[in-house]
């Protein structure tokens, strides 16, 4: 009787264990990308996505190990030719393919919640027990509190500017990681104001009326020339003063623990005197 | 010999219109009757009420002694055939197949067609005379060819009552001979036949007898030199109308006049 | 050649080529499956033979991802061709397809409401159900509205359908702006049309409507037959012209707007492939209707590998595809027929 039950436990053992801990880990989108390549030893991570390379948007790029398949697209069939005992999808991705991949006999984990730090911080500590790497999920969100609880500390008092951003004609409201990169960066998030939620066009006679102390924008896409064309923007006090940020797409898109340098990034550019340096300290206590 | 298809009283309306206004007409078995009559007269409404397709407002039309509103379509469509000027099918349709189409009535629409319709088919092509254009698209042929396998899928429902609607008017002259000799065949085979006929002179004679139709009403009745030497004739179509006998004196050369 | 020949040349020529076509699909893709293995494996699935020799990433691939898909395809390019074939009985007009029915923009609008509500991402078969609802409620929403004023006629329900379907798409274009922008892509790439992640409920959502819609039509043949002769003489044959019609309507929306839900849009093979077999096979329902459903699937079987071959970064959009192929065979078509004219 004893020996049954406990070969039954071992059985369960075993199979959390296996379950918790798969050696063979897929990404489906670039966040994923960039979590786990700081998480998995490199033979663990089979596929990234083709843009984890992109240095215009990938903050791994030049560090994925050789060996994982960069995959062009959410191709089910190399996917599968894969043989990861792990798939990550994103929030987005459709109820449909999901259900293809179980039937497929492939296991999938779900990032969500990316639209606030917290989020963030939530779905780095999952992910890390999703692929058994829980000690490097600690790691990445111990550094990431730490930078955000120095920021908090220098930004402590200030002034808040109110920050707007702009691709024309969307910004990105409440309920959205932009809008918290703002906030968590000093900042006023003016689409808050305007009672936006997500990521949703905006008027230009709206955005105009709003009167922005500073636009956020992406670097090199164009987007600061345009204001500075904006028929209607170009009028605005934060153009006319050249009070334009333009925040590189890498930092922009992270939703990985690099939100945190995100934030440091967007604060040095808004409250140079309090955070002089645009990178954060590599360790902090 | 009692009517197969009569009308009593026959008003119809066309939008707010009546055109026909109390029609009284009677087609007997193997009978040729030549419907003619000015433009507007109501003459296609005529032809188009006795196949079924125009309701009466007033009267009625009676087939075999029954109202027609009493037949179920089908029925009505085994006894009546309505071939109209214009033939609407396909281009690519095979003569054959668009005659075959004339079995529906007979058929339905799943049916498979039967070797009773395929001798149905054969005879009408026959009759017709045009056998040798039965797997000729009907886009390749020339117009009276096109219209006898018109006449020719009429034949294939294998009515009692065969209507048509200005058969001859594209036809030239021996395309013309040759249809009015298929009537005469089909009539004598006991196929009662109306149709409507523009050329006064080919009614007259072809038909053994003819209807005037004048502003919704039958002006005249009875053998065309009587309908033609009418009074009414000559009021319907406004014109001076008179008969030169020839021959034996049973036929007439018919010359048209304006009047003064 | 005689026209009974050539008959059935076409037709040995299509059963011939929806297997090699569907073979092809099933063997070719981003992880090609040898055509052999592809055939021994369905031989052991039947029990037939011996084990199959693809490994088990093959079958995985080859029976849940690429079987269903191919399936689909060619119930998407056999139901919109037989649609396309009927409608351009029933209208007497080459230029008529699905298009016409007002059911498309209905799905379009169903699909994207599922995007904006999130349901695409929490739920599945949501988007293609939405579609599928959207377009039948759009038919209904016609037909309803036709009849408010008396019995619709043909050029009625035509109307209606436009308007019904201007109005969806007005609506669709509302939900596009304010549908995340994340989530766009979702939604312009099922406007596109294609068969990326479609499996076996989709298939039979599609199957449901397709087979019996088909099987109707095609029991239909005959009455369109007669219809073409055009309304007097159809009438004098004793077709009740108007209920045909209605009924022809009706089932061709109900073919169109699953398919358009499963697929999204998937133009000119309605129009192309009853064209191209009106020359061989004749215009008979009989023979027109059956070698349409099977040309229209070889059609889209084949668009469907192309595009999933071709697309580095992402798959082709179907509907592009289908209309590379059909938009310059029917210009090359039109202009033979005024040359001819």
């Amino acid at each position: 009787m004893l020996v049954v039950v406990a070969a039954v436990l071992l059985g369960l053992a075993s199979f959390v264990v296996a379950a918790e801990a798969p050696r063979r880990v897929a990404s489906l989108n670039l966040t994923a990308d960039e979590l786990l390549v700081e998480m998995l030893p490199p033979g663990r991570l089979v596929a990234v996505t083709r843009w984890a390379d992109d240095a215009d948007m990938s903050n791994v790029a030049g560090r994925v190990p050789a060996s994982a398949v960069r995959l062009p697209r959410a191709d089910l069939e190399r996917l599968i030719a894969l043989r990861p005992d792990l798939v990550v999808v994103s929030e987005y991705t459709d109820a449909d393919f999901l259900r293809l991949l179980e039937k497929s006999g492939l296991r999938h984990h779900r990032m969500s919640g990316l639209d606030t730090l917290a989020g963030i911080r939530a779905a780095i500590v999952d992910l890390g027990s999703a692929v058994g790497a829980p000690e490097a999920a600690v790691r990445l969100t111990a550094r990431f509190d730490a930078v955000l609880a120095e920021l908090g500390r220098r930004l402590d008092g200030t002034k808040h500017p109110r920050v707007l951003y702009w691709a024309d004609p969307h910004t990105a409201g409440v309920g959205t990681a932009i809008g918290s990169l703002i906030e968590a960066a000093g900042a006023a998030n003016v689409a808050r104001e305007l009672g936006l939620r997500g990521i949703v066009p905006l008027a230009g006679e709206k955005a105009f009326a709003a009167d922005p102390d500073v636009f956020l924008v992406t670097k090199g896409s164009g987007a600061a020339t345009a204001l500075l064309r904006h028929p209607l923007l170009s009028h605005t006090r934060a153009v006319r003063e050249e009070r334009v940020v333009e925040i590189p797409n890498h930092l922009l898109v992270a939703l990985s623990d690099r939100a945190a340098d995100a934030a440091w990034w967007l604060a040095s550019r808004l409250h140079p005197a309090r955070v002089p340096e645009a990178t954060p300290p590599p360790k902090l206590p | 010999m009692s009517a197969v298809l009569e009308t009593r009283g026959l008003w119809v309306e066309r939008g707010r219109r009546s055109v026909l206004r109390g029609v009284d007409l009677a087609l007997r078995p193997g009978e040729g009757l030549a419907l003619v009559g000015p433009n507007a007269a109501g003459k296609s409404t005529l032809v188009r009420a006795l196949a079924g397709l125009l309701p009466p407002a007033r009267g009625e039309v009676l087939l075999e002694g029954r109202s027609l509103a009493s037949w179920p379509r089908s029925g009505l469509a085994r006894r009546v055939a309505l071939v109209a000027a214009e033939d609407e099918a396909p281009d690519r349709i095979a003569v054959e197949d668009r005659v075959a189409l004339g079995r529906y009535p007979h058929r339905g629409a799943l049916a498979p067609l039967t070797a009773e319709d395929r001798t149905a088919v054969a005879r009408a092509l026959r009759q017709t005379e045009i056998e040798h254009l039965a797997r000729r698209p009907l886009g390749t042929l020339s117009a009276g060819e096109r219209q006898l396998a018109s006449l020719a899928r009429g034949l294939a429902q294998e009515p009692a009552v065969l209507l048509l609607d200005e058969p001859a008017t594209h036809l030239d002259v021996r395309h013309q001979l040759h249809l009015f000799r298929v009537l005469d065949d089909v009539r004598h085979s006991g196929v009662a036949v109306l149709a409507v006929i523009h050329d006064l002179p080919r009614a007259a004679t072809w038909a053994p007898r003819m209807a005037l139709l004048d502003d919704g009403r039958i002006a005249a009745a009875g053998s065309p030199t009587e309908v033609l030497e009418s009074e009414a004739a000559g009021q319907a179509f406004g014109v001076a109308i008179r008969g030169v006998p020839v021959g034996d004196g049973r036929e007439r050369l018919w010359r048209f006049e304006e009047r003064a | 050649m005689s026209e009974r020949d050539r008959r059935l040349l076409a037709f040995a020529a299509l059963a011939v080529a929806l297997p090699l076509a569907l073979l092809a699909a099933l063997s070719l893709g981003s992880v090609p499956l040898p055509a052999g293995g592809v055939v021994r494996s369905a031989l052991a699935r039947l029990g037939l033979g011996g084990p199959t020799p693809l490994p088990e990433m093959g079958e995985v691939i080859l029976w849940s991802v690429r079987l269903p898909r191919v399936l689909i395809a060619a119930l998407v390019g056999g139901g919109l061709a037989v649609v396309g074939a009927a409608l351009q009985s029933l209208f007497r007009n080459p230029l008529a397809d699905a298009g016409l029915l007002g059911v498309g923009p209905g799905a379009a609008l169903g699909a994207v409401l599922a995007v904006n509500l999130g349901w695409a991402q929490q739920r599945f078969l949501a988007m293609p159900l939405a579609a599928c609802g959207g377009a039948l409620l759009a038919l209904l929403l016609i037909y309803a509205i036709a009849h408010a004023g008396g019995r619709p006629t043909l050029s009625g329900l035509l109307l209606t359908g436009l308007a019904v379907g201007a109005l969806a798409a007005a609506g669709t274009s509302v939900l596009l702006v304010a549908v995340e922008e994340f989530r766009v892509r979702t939604v312009l790439f099922w406007l596109a049309g294609g068969l990326e992640g479609r499996g076996y409920e989709h298939l039979a959502l599609a199957a449901g409507f397709v087979l019996p819609g088909a099987v109707a039509l095609l029991l239909l043949a005959r009455p369109l037959d007669v219809l073409s002769l055009g309304e007097e003489e159809a009438a004098a044959l004793s077709l009740p012209v108007h209920g045909v019609r209605i009924l022809v309507f009706g089932l061709c929306a109900l073919v169109a707007g699953p398919v358009t839900a499963v697929a999204g849009a998937v133009p000119f093979v309605g129009l192309v492939a009853p064209h191209a077999l009106r020359a061989l096979v004749g215009p008979l329902g009989r023979h027109l209707l059956p070698a349409s459903f099977l040309a229209g699937a070889v059609l889209v079987v084949v668009a469907d590998l192309a595009a999933r071959s071709f697309g580095q970064y992402v798959e082709l959009p179907l509907g592009s595809v289908t209309a590379f192929v059909g938009a310059p065979y029917f210009l090359l078509a039109l202009r033979g027929q005024e040359g001819r004219g």
